[in-house]
């Protein structure tokens, strides 16, 4: 008999039935879109081509008119060459009669080289004697500007699918979990639990679809049934009385059926909630913040006027604010999940958040900027801990590395997408807007939150809510932990916002790279971690070597900017960005899963303080990276900041990784 | 309503969403491309002629003449407007003292006399090491080139301002095809994704809409008969079913042999009434 585990295929066929779909329909848009640019490009490239022959024509035109012949003119050649020279657009300059054979052309290097169709649009632009057609002059325009249009749309081309394909991949799962999997599921447990004669929960699904309206149905089923039977039962005691011998025929008939069943007036509520359900407001949330990612300095230099464009610490400024109050609010939203409603933490923090993103769109000094970035920190942190409490909710102890790759997924799944989508945007409709359609993704997640997430958030009661300092003045007792935060983690958020968020979008434009391309650039850092972090995590959590792959990540990281010794070019910086993404996929996702196991305190309480300490990593690496910047160039600056980090590493693996490792083994 | 059908809509629904805010997009960087490259090639024809004015300018000033001793210039000026009838106009002004300048010639008349925009001054001094210099106001573009003398200090500049409603015009041409093409093919898309989601999620829809069904008619009292199970959810249905129709009939009839021995006793009291 066919199993309903079928939805697993159909999720799969609809993924790839939706991937097929965009795939399709981007490239016959694209196509179109190719083709319409050059048949309206075109003729503009032809009047421009007629003007500029027009210019050349008019001193040989003068000749001829003052009687001179076609064939006898001298220095045409040199007169072309010159011409090319102040219009590097020309690729090729040629005179011919009206029946086309040549008369002069231009001869320097450039124009021997063999020239294929597509490098060049020929324009014929005719002159005259006499009134008369004399012949043409052949221009052949360098077509190099519309090429890299073509060349940049292909690339944006490929950006927006590998998008697309990302963000269909979270919609449809969530989608099928919230509407199909985890209803039916819930549903063949009710049916058959009812089956065995327990009506006493239904299942309340919000879905209007037939799932849905079955659940409905059910409910509704499950209540008359019982309610039927209560009837009955509260009038067998009158009848009894009344009919004592056929009433103790039915007295025993009804016991009988409650010893078989089971009933209960109300009914008690199965409410379904699901680890995944919190994917896609963390997915829209991190999307909104990623959106800016690849621009701030940018936009912070913008608003820095006068003399001061170049003060590199002040442009680090708006990176630092929003770093600091994230590290800020990370002990005290930690603190207030606990003894709230998740929703709430949700909530306040996603408005809090939405506030600082409006007003950074509205910025008009660095100063404002900095501020609304400070405020966006604030909110970011508690939606963060809020999602990352609801995560924990489900946490299972085996699976601890998996789970928490499920969370780090769906943040670097929402990165890899917003960066270059927010370069584009920056691009097309500037830095303002931008943060604007950040705003309204961001509301768009917590209007989820407040309607989908409703009945799922659970209040947490697995700590004392006594504020107090001692679970940190015992977590900085405890060596160990403290060693891998200074060496390890700290080092390594550094490294991440100095030069992934600070320096490269920096470096890139001082080389003249546009703001969509910068986007892609930074894109490969979060790309790297989304396409290495589930693999990284199953295998961690089989083989139980947790602290070995986060030193071989931190090491790689912290190595990876030894390339920029050899080259300063923009592949060596791909190549920077690749293996500097690859470490950080190694060891990001285990990393947040040792300090509870290196210390004696509660794990939440740990885990927040932690937090606390790698975000302000996050907080001083653009701080660094700018007073670096304002001496040296900026992959000087990245070798700069890279050397310490190496050293850090190899000083935590001679004095505490034996240690360290013993203490996790023996907690596993 | 056909079994099924709401839940391969809404999946539908889902899939197309995604489709359309990739089109969208695509769309949207599509547009701005082309935007720029038509900007481009546009802009740099109007610049190819105010660079060859400035040529024609720089001749007369190698011979030792003065801008305003130029008097071709403004022959010359008219002479290149009328040829493209995009050009608005096209201005030719001398800088005097520091921040002020004075238009000398101009295509529309009444200008020549004029002092030149405080703009135009502060443009062509911020692009002091640029050849040309470009400024965009409302439907308006203009592209500007700086005279320099002999010892290469500027003394002025030409201006040619051109009408960029024809480049709104074309842009607007454009961003209707791209819907128009995007429509289409996400109409067709939308077809082609409900009928392969509808196959694909048939037997889930048609399962939940037939016992939807059942279970509604047997709450109201009609009697139902169910299809013979062809997943683990309808076996697992059929048998709840059952259970519950079984523990229906066995409370129905509790309840009615209750309800008859209270009708017999009330015949009974009746009979001693009467």
């Amino acid at each position: 008999m066919k199993k309903f585990n079928n939805l697993t295929l159909a999720q799969g066929i609809s993924l790839t039935l939706t991937i097929g779909m965009l795939l399709i329909v981007a490239v016959i848009v694209f196509l179109f879109a190719r083709g319409l640019i050059v048949s309206e490009v075109l003729p503009e490239l032809d009047k421009k081509s007629h003007v500029i022959g027009k210019t050349i024509l008019n001193p040989i035109e003068r000749a001829l008119k003052l009687g001179l012949n076609v064939r006898t003119l001298r220095g045409v050649d040199d007169y072309f060459n010159s011409a090319k020279q102040d219009n590097p657009e020309i690729l090729s300059l040629g005179l011919v009669d009206v029946d086309g054979k040549p008369l002069y052309k231009s001869s320097d290097p450039t124009s021997q080289k063999t020239l294929s169709k597509d490098d060049f649009y020929l324009a014929k632009v005719p002159f005259k004697s006499d009134d008369t057609i004399a012949g043409y002059l052949n221009i052949g325009i360098n077509l190099d500007t519309v090429k890299k249009a073509y060349r940049d749309s292909l690339y944006d081309l490929f950006v927006i699918i590998f998008v697309s394909l990302v963000i269909a991949s979270e919609v449809l799962i969530f989608v099928f979990r919230y509407r199909i999997t985890e209803p039916v599921t819930g549903l063949l447990r009710l049916i058959k639990q009812v089956g065995q004669g327990k009506y006493q929960e239904d299942l309340r699904l919000w879905t209007k679809d037939e799932i849905g309206l079955f659940s409905q149905s059910l409910s509704k089923l499950i209540k008359k049934t019982s309610n039927f039977f209560h009837r009955v039962k509260s009038r067998i005691e009158v009848y009894t009385i009344m009919h004592e011998e056929q009433g103790e025929k039915v007295t025993q008939l009804i016991s009988t059926l409650e010893k078989q069943n089971k009933f209960s007036i109300p009914l008690s509520h199965i409410t379904l909630s699901n680890i995944f359900y919190i994917r896609l407001p963390l997915f829209l949330f991190v999307f909104s913040e990623s959106l800016s990612s690849s621009f701030i300095p940018l936009y912070s230099r913008q608003l820095l006027s006068g003399p001061l464009t170049t003060a590199s610490i002040l442009i680090a400024l708006p990176l630092v604010s929003f770093m600091f109050s994230y590290a800020l609010s990370q002990p005290l939203s930690g603190y207030w999940a606990q003894i709230t409603s998740r929703r709430y933490v949700f909530l306040s923090g996603g408005i809090v958040y939405c506030i600082g993103i409006l007003g950074a769109a509205f910025s008009s000094t660095l100063i404002e900027f900095i501020f609304w970035r400070f405020l966006s920190g604030f909110g970011f942190g508690f939606f963060l801990i809020a999602c990352q409490a609801f995560v924990m909710d489900f946490m299972q102890p085996r699976k601890k590395v998996q789970t928490m790759a499920m969370f780090m997924g769906g943040y670097y799944a929402a990165a890899v997408c917003g960066t270059p989508i927010g370069a584009l945007f920056a691009e097309g409709i500037g830095y303002r807007n931008t943060f604007l359609i950040a705003f309204f993704s961001a509301f768009a997640s917590v209007l989820y939150t407040q309607i989908y997430l409703k009945s799922s958030m659970t209040i947490g009661k697995d700590i004392e809510t006594k504020v107090s300092f001692t679970p940190f003045i015992n977590i900085l007792k405890s060596s160990e932990l403290v060693r891998f935060v200074s060496l390890i983690a700290i080092p390594s958020r550094i490294l991440m916002s100095a030069c992934v968020l600070y320096a490269i979008p920096i470096y890139l434009k001082s080389m003249n790279y546009s703001t969509s391309l910068i986007g892609r650039v930074v894109m490969i850092y979060s790309l790297m971690i989304y396409a290495f972090v589930h693999i990284v995590s199953k295998y961690v959590d089989y083989k139980n070597n947790a602290l070995s792959i986060i030193l071989l990540g931190s090491l790689i990281t912290a190595c990876s900017s030894f390339v920029l010794l050899f080259s300063s070019s923009f592949h060596a910086l791909l190549l920077f960005m690749i293996l500097f993404g690859f470490g950080h996929s190694l060891s990001l996702t285990p990393q947040v899963t040792i300090p509870p196991m290196l210390s004696e305190e509660n794990s939440a309480i740990t885990l927040s303080i932690y937090r606390f300490f790698e975000i302000m990593g996050f907080a001083i690496g653009p701080f660094i990276m700018g007073a670096l910047m304002g001496h040296m160039k900026p992959h000087f600056a990245i070798i700069s900041i890279s050397i310490p980090a190496v050293v850090l590493i190899i000083v935590y693996a001679a004095i505490s990784f034996k240690k360290s490792n013993a203490l996790i083994q023996n907690r596993f | 309503m056909i079994p099924g059908l709401l839940l391969t809509f809404k999946v539908g629904l889902t899939i197309m969403s995604v489709v359309i805010f990739s089109i969208m997009l695509l769309n949207f960087v599509t547009y701005l491309k082309y935007d720029s490259i038509l900007d481009n090639v546009v802009g740099s024809r109007f610049l190819v002629i105010a660079d060859d004015l400035r040529q024609t300018v720089s001749n007369g000033l190698d011979l030792g003449l003065s801008l305003k001793e130029l008097q071709t210039t403004q022959a010359v000026i008219e002479g290149v407007k009328k040829s493209d009838p995009q050009i608005l106009s096209i201005s030719v002004f001398a800088i005097e003292g520091g921040d002020t300048g004075k238009i000398l010639y101009n295509t529309r008349h009444a200008g020549i006399g004029g002092s030149a925009p405080s703009v135009w001054i502060n443009t062509l001094k911020s692009h002091a090491s640029s050849k040309y210099w470009i400024l965009n106001e409302d439907n308006v573009g203009s592209v500007g080139v700086t005279i320099v003398n002999n010892f290469k200090e500027p003394i002025g500049g030409i201006v040619v301002r051109y009408d960029q409603k024809y480049l709104m015009e074309k842009n607007l041409f454009f961003a209707k095809h791209l819907v128009f093409y995007s429509l289409s093919a996400i109409a067709i898309s939308f077809i082609v994704v409900l009928l392969l989601v509808s196959f694909v999620l048939r037997f889930v829809g048609t399962s939940f809409g037939n016992m939807h069904h059942a279970v509604e008619a047997f709450v109201t009292g009609t009697k139902v008969k169910l299809p013979p199970p062809n997943n683990e959810i309808e076996r697992e249905f059929s048998t709840m079913f059952s259970a519950t129709a079984s523990l229906w009939e066995q409370l129905g009839k509790v309840e009615t042999m209750m309800a008859n021995g209270k009708q017999v006793e009330d015949e009974h009291t009746n009979h001693e009434k009467i």
